[in-house]
């Protein structure tokens, strides 16, 4: 609970001070090949994230600095009981590696139930700064006084069920440092 | 399975150079009974990695803080050509009491090693200070009496042998240095960094707290009078080094000053909640050791 307090604290600073950027996500044709991209333009997502989903579910991101040509990550989301107990809702095995001269962002998900589902792949449709634009997943920089702070991750919602919301699923996070006791 | 040959050649080479060195993983007796050990005892493994794995090539390992009874990692061991050998997806979960270590290997071209829905899984032989040895690999920190500067990984081969992995903290992630001089700007930078590192282990110790109190009624009302008082005592930092900050305000000492202050207050309140709700009655051992300085 006070993680989610810290939490709410840190990211309502960080959403007011950093500059409203759009929120979108983009597709790209089958058709279509990726643009061109060197790992260096991806690099400033490396390090680990904690933050939490539009219905204030914790999730965290670690993203590891490139190392050979990929880069890799994993994610965790969380989900609280009735009861308000916490646990792992799935994970996922996240690696963005080169397809040709560009790049592809492969997902895969665990869930808690014992089964993972194959992996997934978004192509790289553009980059921009420090907004990276995969097929209908953005990963989005914050930044203050020049340093980035906070990463936003925007999901197109690509099959609704009947009723549900067809807006983007965004998760807001923060620089998680490592915790060291001692 | 040309990967697995070429990582077979690789690995037989690692283990004629290495020869007879001391064992760093355990086996587990047939049957063995895991440990009690909790995610709370491997604080010293999270963060980013980075080092030497297979062959002297480069490998990286992260793990995420635990979270619900889970802790996820990722590794990646790059070939002497600096391209992908394989990644990892790891679990560190908390299972009857003690812990589990699961993970699924993919190749460069992601496709697993493992059968679907299935992950390697190695349970807890022993549990040390700043070491754990699950079966047939250990996580451990280089010197225990400096967690968070080094981490040694090593697993049991089949065929006899062990791979051992050195890492290092990687750059920019859990670097941290013990003093704090140089210019204004650095040493500012350099508390502040402490500071975090204050927050994150109050943050740890209360949520453990809450944890330690369970759920039932009478301790979700406990936990809303643990919660007030978490709160105000970060409403009297906010004002104690604010007016310390007021008072110095027309120096360059002001930050560091007020940045001080923060972290003497933080520790402060970090050893309350260990006194008060992480230590026994009797002379069973504290759920976490007792804080010292955050540095």
């Amino acid at each position: 609970m006070i993680r989610k307090f810290f939490l709410l604290v840190s990211v309502c600073v960080m959403v007011s001070s950093a500059a409203v950027v759009a929120q979108e996500t983009r597709s790209i044709d089958p058709q279509t090949p990726s643009p061109a991209a060197s790992i260096e333009q991806l690099a400033w997502l490396a390090g680990d994230w904690r933050g939490v989903d539009e219905e204030g579910n914790k999730a965290f991101e670690s993203w590891q600095g490139p190392a050979g040509g990929v880069m890799a990550g994993s994610f965790i989301q969380m989900k609280t009981d009735e009861d308000g107990k916490e646990s792992a809702d799935w994970t996922e095995h996240m690696v963005i590696a080169p397809r040709g001269d560009s790049f592809g962002f492969y997902m895969k998900p665990f869930f808690a139930e014992g089964f993972d589902g194959g992996f997934h792949l978004y192509r790289l449709v553009a980059i921009e700064d420090c907004t990276i634009y995969f097929h209908q997943v953005t990963f989005q920089c914050e930044r203050e006084n020049g340093e980035i702070v906070g990463l936003t991750v925007i999901w197109e919602t690509t099959d609704p069920l009947p009723g549900e919301s067809t807006e983007p699923f965004v998760y807001r996070y923060v620089r998680a440092r490592s915790t060291k006791i001692r | 399975m040309h990967f697995l040959s070429r990582f077979m050649v690789g690995l037989a080479a690692l283990l004629t150079t290495q020869g007879a060195s001391s064992q760093e993983t355990r086996i587990g007796e047939e049957g063995f009974t895991s440990p009690p050990a909790s995610l709370a005892q491997l604080d010293w493994l999270v963060g980013q990695w980075q080092g030497e794995g297979i062959g002297g090539a480069p490998a990286m390992e992260s793990w995420l803080a635990p979270m619900g009874g889970t802790m996820v990692g990722t590794f990646v061991q790059e070939t002497d050509a600096g391209a992908i050998m394989f990644t990892e997806h790891m679990y560190i979960v908390a299972d009857d009491g003690s812990l589990t270590l699961k993970l699924k290997h993919f190749n460069a071209e992601l496709t697993s090693w493992e059968e679907k829905d299935d992950m390697v899984t190695f349970r807890l032989v022993a549990i040390e200070d700043c070491a754990a040895y699950f079966n047939a690999l250990t996580l451990r920190c280089a010197d225990p009496a400096r967690p968070g500067e080094g981490l040694v990984a090593a697993v049991r081969m089949q065929e006899g042998g062990e791979l051992i992995f050195r890492f290092h903290p990687a750059a920019g992630s859990n670097a941290r240095s013990y003093d704090c001089d140089g210019t204004t700007v650095e040493m500012n930078a350099c508390l502040a960094a402490i500071r975090q590192r204050a927050e994150e282990r109050e943050q740890l110790y209360f949520e453990t707290a809450l944890g330690e109190g369970g759920l039932t009624d009478r301790e979700n009302d406990l936990h809303k009078l643990m919660h007030a008082s978490q709160a105000a005592a970060v409403q009297h930092r906010v004002q104690e080094c604010g007016a310390v900050y007021e008072f110095w305000k027309s120096g360059s000492i002001r930050n560091a000053m007020s940045l001080r202050c923060s972290i003497r207050l933080i520790d402060q309140r970090t050893h309350t909640i260990w006194r008060n709700w992480l230590t026994f009655q009797d002379s069973s051992a504290p759920v976490l050791p007792e804080p010292g300085p955050s540095r």
